[in-house]
């Protein structure tokens, strides 16, 4: 117990990332698709905003220190993210609990607003110990 | 029919002309290419930055390229043309009648592509030794061999969906309308990033079997080649649905029936679905190889791989599908005879123009019912070796005996262990077309239609492999040759 609290508690995303896996993971168990989609789509505009702040302030904040790909790399996980959890969130709305493209969207959204977080967390001005990217989750 | 029917009994020859596309496409694409350009690059890279760790990677992932298709590549590539040249030496003759510029074409470029991959692969030590000049040199081979990589694919293409759809050629029968097909530029809009992501895929596999595990440098270029991929993931899906979009425009010349039409919307709907989860396990990788490139396992790579193996695989079987019944669209049926001769051959009967006729083994002439006079015996003996003849000629580039795509399950599945007398199945052949719109109509008359039925009914007592020409011989029709019932057709149509 003491070991989990003691690595949740190194970096300060992890809690965060746990609670959105319970979230979604509550949101599929419930099934309704007009809940997953306010609340899941509330969650990535949260995430994705938190991330577009945060991206778009590094980038101007290094000015020509950085070329187009280092650029691109800061950008595409998150950007990719929202893209996939939208797509998510569009096959968990569109298909009945039952079936197989419902259950692949939940876990597609549940990985995506993961990697959303990450994203965001990545980038946020207290960096994590590790390099940007690349680091343990 | 002026060649000899080679046939195989159990896999099917569709069977084994699609096992040996499949591989080759998979080479093609992923190894070569999509792969050749990403070596160039890397390469390029690698100088540019003066970081030899991004040479000795871009060296190691061409020589395993070089070495599989060289090989593995090369061989089926030829082996395409080979196995269809023998199920089929009709439809090829037709398109080497239509593309003989293209194919001479393409032997050149080929030949070019496999001295340009000799000499990239072989010179790269040296080369790169003799200071930046040459290195410079050496990469711009690499750019040169990526370059007729993609002409050699670009050019057969071409070929693939003149096959599908040869659109306006049918009415002008010009080279440039033959090459400029309705779904040539899609198709082709839709294989180039595919091999291109197919490569970045294989490519971080190959990272990941390159570089160690505490290399800094694997965590670089897997997130590189990661980019790589993304650039190339969106296209393959823009491009798909373009493809997705031509393809019922031509279909809808090919199959009028609406159950075809009908399953076809199905199979497109499958394709879509594919290429959409294959495009997520694309994406999911390359994120996972951006953002976390330590935490990236082999088999992570692998699930994308088998999505777009899946894909092409499936791919390939509607652009089959497509086509059905003809093998070159409205103009030849997948039987090898040609829309145009059709009215000839139902006035004449198919074998009255047959050259070659398949005899009978003693395997396949055992299960006669019993209880036969000589006679009797002999007559219908010589009537199912007509029959075989026709199912020859007519359905064996389609269906075996009792294989895959088997003629006897067929007739099981609908007709169950009753006798399939020659009234039971003639009155469905008759009309075959119309029950499963991806087969041709009947070519042949009325006599050769009971023919046909006596032989289908021994089929049901006799279970030997149906042997092809390669393993049991061909008798020249003549005067020589035991069958003598369609000389004097033939002397009529001589005398016309
Ligand atoms: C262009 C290729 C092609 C040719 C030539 C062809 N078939 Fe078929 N045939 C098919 C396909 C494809 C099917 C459907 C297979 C399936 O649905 O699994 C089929 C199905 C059948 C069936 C089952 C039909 C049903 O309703 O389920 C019979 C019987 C049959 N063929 C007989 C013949 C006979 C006899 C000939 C020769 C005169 C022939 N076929 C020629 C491709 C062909």
């Amino acid at each position: 117990m003491e070991r989990i609290s003691k690595w949740l508690g190194a970096r300060p995303h992890r809690p965060t990332v746990i609670n959105l896996i319970m979230l979604s993971a509550l949101l599929a168990i419930i099934s309704s698709a007009s809940l997953y989609g306010v609340i899941g789509g509330g969650a990535v505009l949260l995430a994705g905003s938190y991330f577009l702040f945060r991206v778009v302030n590094r980038t101007f904040a290094s000015g020509d220190a950085m070329n187009f790909y280092q650029i691109a790399l800061l950008w595409i996980p998150g950007v990719l993210a929202i893209c996939l959890a939208l797509v998510a969130l569009l096959l968990v709305i569109t298909n009945s609990a039952a079936s197989l493209a419902y259950a692949l969207g939940a876990f597609l959204f549940t990985a995506e607003l993961a990697m959303l977080t990450l994203a965001g967390a990545d980038l946020s001005p207290d960096p994590a110990p590790h390099p940007v990217a690349g680091g343990a989750i | 029919m002026d060649f000899p029917v080679f046939h195989l009994d159990l896999l099917g020859n569709r069977g084994l002309i699609a096992t040996i596309a499949i591989l080759h496409v998979l080479i093609n694409h992923g190894l070569a290419v999509g792969m050749m350009p990403l070596v160039a690059a890397m390469e390029w890279y690698g100088n540019k930055k003066q970081d030899p760790r991004w040479d000795r990677l871009a060296y190691k992932i061409l020589f395993f390229c070089f070495l599989i298709t060289t090989t593995v590549g090369a061989l089926t590539g030829v082996g395409i043309w080979l196995s269809v040249s023998l199920v089929n030496p009709y439809s090829i003759g037709s398109l080497i009648r239509v593309f003989f510029w293209a194919w001479f074409t393409e032997w050149l470029v080929f030949i070019t592509e496999v001295c340009l991959i000799l000499a990239y692969t072989l010179t790269w030590k040296k080369w790169s030794a003799r200071g930046p000049e040459w290195k410079a040199r050496h990469i711009k081979l690499g750019f040169a061999l990526a370059f007729f990589s993609w002409v050699t694919m670009a050019i057969i293409v071409a070929i693939l969906g003149f096959m599908m759809d040869p659109g306006n050629w049918l009415t002008d029968h010009s080279f440039w309308t033959g090459v400029l097909n309705p779904l040539y530029i899609p198709q082709l809009a839709f294989r180039t990033p595919l091999a291109a992501a197919m490569a970045g895929i294989i490519s971080m596999f190959l990272i990941l079997f390159f570089t160690g595990k505490q290399d800094a440098f694997r965590l670089e270029a897997l997130r590189a080649v990661g980019v790589w991929t993304l650039v190339f993931a969106p296209f393959v899906l823009l491009a798909g649905w373009w493809y997705y979009t031509s393809v019922p425009e031509a279909m809808k010349d090919n199959l009028a029936v609406s159950l075809a039409t009908m399953q076809f919307a199905e199979w497109q709907n499958k394709f879509l679905q594919i290429a959409v989860v294959t495009v997520i396990t694309i994406l999911l990788v390359v994120q996972v190889a951006i953002a976390r490139p330590n935490l990236l396992p082999k088999v992570a790579l692998v699930v994308p791989f088998v999505a777009i193996l899946w894909m092409t695989g499936h791919f390939e079987r509607v652009r089959e599908f497509i086509r059905k019944p003809y093998v070159i669209g409205q103009y030849m049926y997948a039987n090898g005879l040609r829309v145009g001769d059709y009215a000839l051959l139902q006035r004449d009967g198919v074998l009255a123009y047959a050259t070659y006729s398949n005899p009978l083994t003693p395997a396949e002439q055992a299960g006669l019912p019993a209880g036969l006079s000589g006679e009797q015996r002999d007559a219908l003996l010589e009537r199912i070796q007509k029959g075989k003849d026709v199912f020859m000629d007519t359905c064996s580039r389609c269906h075996t005996g009792h294989g895959m795509n088997s003629i006897t399950g067929h007739l099981k599945r609908m007709f169950g262990d009753r006798p399939w007398t020659p009234e039971l199945t003639a009155g469905y052949i008759e009309g075959m077309h119309y029950a499963q719109p991806f087969m041709p109509p009947f070519p042949g008359n009325a006599q050769e239609l009971q023919w046909l039925g006596a032989y289908l009914e021994h089929l049901q007592n006799n279970t030997a492999p149906i042997p092809g020409a390669q393993t049991a011989g061909v008798i020249v029709n003549g005067d020589a040759a035991p069958r003598t019932a369609t000389t004097d057709i033939r002397k009529e149509t001589a005398a016309r």
